[in-house]
């Protein structure tokens, strides 16, 4: 009986915890983190401003949006972690990573938050990439 | 008795002018190309067809810790003067002096530019220019990841005092505007000293999808070597009064910008000339905010190295809208046309042309016509009538698309492949990008697209016999225009490109060995695997070099770069069909000797997807361009090799590094 009353609870945090991009999931102090990683790593490939570049998409817009609705935050933040910068891959922290993701989703005009975006692979699973408003 | 007599030969080579058209000089390498005129020949046989294979790695010297972090694509081509070398080295370009024979670290200078050098222009760089007064001054330019211009003395390192500001000239001043944000601009190639001036060129941001019309422009400025006094700007956007304003409609010159030179320079020192490939105005894709012809952008420009006056210009494309700004180096070479002796200069085209002129007066060796293109339909747009095509020499690659161009491997492929193809407007070269979705279409299909054909690398040229070898990629690419969200840009339209297809339209993955699934299925794709079930969409070889005789215009022979890269050769619907010849979608970086052409499998233009390079460097038969020999390099050629000769020996050296190994150079030679 206790342990339905664990799972029913964890259930329903679950499902309290599953949120939007809409929903202010970072905060704008992380996303200007982000913004000082993104001009070391990620500019020279994707534009100075996320417009994408000879070799890289852009980090918003339809290109954007058309690519990464209907997935999460944590999908976003794993191919960071993994693929980026694609000349050292692997090399930033998943708090860089994190920082990333904001200046993405505030790029998307996806609004701010009072918290950063959490680092942990649940929290970010349970974010939901969808379409702006 | 003999080490006497030598030393009057010596002190008349001393004496000349290192000549432009005839390769790196007494067994150095004092300019980034070889010598001023960036043939990247050099008259050194010790390592020949008989020998080659004998090659070893002799020593590395490796960039890791220089910089905040490791350089993985180091694009650097080394200098050496005086049994020297001379590089830049890690994100930081840090300026390294090493012994030539071991690769002994001799000197270090670090400039930290603080904010200034965080987020350049261009991470990128290829190196330094050398200057000598001939009786012991010598000293080494660098320009900046912030764009200052700095002179050091190449006995010590230390900044030459007597230099602009204790050895530093900013190079953001003297622009034509009232703020130069740092990052704006910088330079990723080096500057080029004729005689006693210094020229320099510049790399601005790329222009995809820009902010604004509004940009920095990218002029070429000249500076007296010795005092790094400013004695001249050439401005690349002709202003009111100047020859070409006029092409410049709307008052655009007032505010547009980039047309800067970032490829490495060529020079003439007997002239006295400097040969500037200029870049493309702001706004890759989209030129309505910058009517007419807009002179001097994607033009061969040669200026007085002196005064900087024009002596002669050719635009290669008019109001580019495809990104097909002078990416390579001019190479200088004096040829023989019909029993008539002229002093050439040849310029590669990322689209896969090759223009050549004399290069005292500027007249087209062979005849170049204007002939009538495909004009644009997105609104706001005016594209040239007209386009300058040589009628010599061939293309060196593909250009235009069609079904034609499109693999055929088996026949369900080739369907595929077709099916991929229709979703796009297909046409000749200068077919204009469309606003995407456009009567049925999503985008323009380029090819050469912007980061096809030939770029930096260029060619290398033989001075003696007068053959350039050239090495491109047969790179395919959609485009389309979208309504710029007036929030981000003034441009009225940006360039897209990347990121996913349509709906409904293949997947683009990269099936990549040796990755977990989730990895496998996440990994950006290479650029080229457009076509049926992540495969290139345009039939092979996806990169070659191509050798062209100067002397007729007619081309020699062309060999792919290598086979198949390894995402293509684990393909399980190749499986069984011959990839030897497919070529790697990569551009060798070539540099010829007296007796053998050499280069490897290449990088990318940027941080290769994996696979898309190779580690094998090869030296050609230059008459038939057979492999005479190949070997296995730690990692990826980045940069274009060199050779010199010291104490008797010859030496090879190279910049290597892949994706998770950083940066070094490698010197071969025999043992």
């Amino acid at each position: 009986m206790v342990r339905a009353q664990f799972l029913l609870l964890s259930a329903c945090l679950l499902c309290l915890a599953a949120t939007s991009v809409r929903d202010g999931v970072y905060s704008k102090a992380q996303a200007a983190r982000g913004k000082v990683s993104y001009g070391q790593d990620c500019a020279k490939c994707h534009g100075a401003n996320l417009e994408g570049g000879e070799s890289a998409p852009p980090l918003f817009g339809p290109e954007f949006q058309t690519k990464w609705t209907g997935r999460t935050a944590g999908d976003l933040f794993n191919l960071i972690l993994k693929t980026m910068p694609t000349d050292d891959p692997g090399s930033l922290s998943r708090r860089q990573c994190a920082d990333l993701v904001a200046v993405v989703l505030e790029s998307n005009d996806y609004p701010a938050g009072p918290k950063d975006l959490d680092s942990g692979a649940d929290a970010l699973a349970a974010i939901h990439i969808e379409p702006k408003k | 008795m003999s080490r006497n007599s030598s030393l009057p030969v010596l002190l008349i080579f001393a004496a000349l002018p290192a000549l432009a058209q005839h390769g790196a000089a007494n067994g150095e390498w004092r300019f980034y190309g070889g010598d001023a005129g960036t043939t990247k020949y050099s008259a050194l046989d010790q390592i020949d067809a008989s020998n080659v294979k004998d090659l070893k790695i002799v020593w590395q010297w490796k960039s890791q810790n220089f910089g905040r972090r490791p350089d993985f694509n180091w694009e650097v081509t080394p200098l050496m003067a005086g049994g020297n070398l001379y590089f830049t080295a890690g994100t930081r370009r840090d300026v390294i002096a090493a012994d030539a024979a071991t690769g002994e670290t001799l000197w270090v200078y670090r400039l930290d530019e603080g904010a200034r050098g965080v987020s350049p222009a261009r991470v990128v760089n290829r190196g330094l220019a050398y200057w000598t007064d001939g009786k012991g001054d010598e000293r080494i330019l660098l320009i900046s990841p912030g764009y200052q211009l700095v002179e050091l003395n190449a006995k010590t390192g230390l900044p030459i005092p007597t230099f602009g500001k204790n050895g530093l000239i900013d190079l953001t001043e003297g622009l034509d505007r009232p703020n130069v944000k740092p990052g704006s601009i910088g330079a990723s190639s080096p500057a080029i000293v004729v005689r006693d001036t210094v020229i320099v060129g510049a790399a601005l941001l790329a222009g995809t999808a820009p902010p604004s019309k509004e940009n920095v422009p990218g002029y070429i400025r000249g500076f007296d070597v010795k005092t790094g006094k400013r004695t001249w700007t050439f401005h690349t956007i002709a202003q009111p009064g100047e020859f070409g304003h006029e092409t410049w409609e709307n008052g655009s010159w007032k505010y547009t910008g980039n047309t800067g030179a970032w490829a490495p320079l060529s020079a003439d020192e007997e002239l006295g000339y400097v040969y500037i490939p200029v870049e493309m105005p702001t706004g890759d894709f989209y030129g309505g905010s910058h009517p007419g012809d807009n002179l001097f952008s994607d033009s061969l420009v040669c200026l007085d190295a002196k005064t900087g006056k024009r002596v002669w210009h050719f635009q290669l494309v008019h109001h580019d809208v495809w990104d097909w700004d002078i990416a390579a180096p001019p190479a200088l070479v004096d040829i023989t046309v019909d029993g008539k002796k002229i002093k050439a200069v040849a310029q590669v085209t990322k689209q896969a042309l090759t223009f050549v002129f004399d290069r005292v007066t500027g007249k087209p060796v062979w005849p170049i016509e204007e002939k009538p293109v495909p004009q644009s339909d997105v609104p706001g747009e005016k594209t040239s009538p007209t386009q300058p095509f040589p009628t010599k020499p061939a293309p060196f690659d593909r250009i235009g698309t069609s079904i034609d161009d499109l693999i055929n491997f088996t026949p369900e492929l080739r369907a595929e492949a077709v099916k991929i193809a229709n979703q796009f407007k297909l046409g000749p070269l200068y077919t204009p990008p469309i606003v995407r979705d456009t009567n049925g279409k999503s985008a323009t299909l380029l090819l050469p697209a912007h980061v096809g054909g030939a770029n930096w690398p260029g060619g290398a040229v033989d001075a003696e016999t007068g053959v350039l070898y050239v090495a491109s990629v047969t790179q395919q690419d959609p485009l389309a225009l979208t309504v710029a969200d007036p929030k981000r840009s003034d441009m009225g339209y940006v360039g897209g490109m990347g990121g996913p297809p349509r709906p409904g339209a293949p997947a683009r993955v990269t099936p990549v060995g040796g990755d977990d699934s989730e990895q496998f299925a996440m990994r950006p794709a290479p650029k080229t695997n457009i076509g049926p079930q992540g495969l290139p969409l345009i039939a092979p070889p996806w990169g070659r070099i191509t050798a062209i005789d100067l002397n007729t215009g007619d081309h020699l022979w062309m060999v792919p770069n290598g086979d198949a890269p390894d995402y293509v050769k684990n393909h399980p619907a190749m499986k069984g069909i011959d990839l030897s010849k497919a070529g790697r979608p990569s551009r060798s970086l070539l540099m010829v000797t007296k007796t053998l052409l050499f280069g490897g499998d290449g990088n990318n233009l940027w941080a290769s997807p994996a696979g898309a390079g190779g580690n094998t460097f090869r030296a050609y038969d230059k008459k038939t361009g057979k492999v005479i020999h190949e070997m296995q390099l730690p990692a990826m050629t980045t940069g274009v090799p060199m050779t010199y000769m010291v104490k008797g020996r010859q030496f090879i050296v190279v910049a290597i590094g892949a994706a998770g190994v950083p940066a070094e150079l490698v010197a071969l030679a025999l043992p």
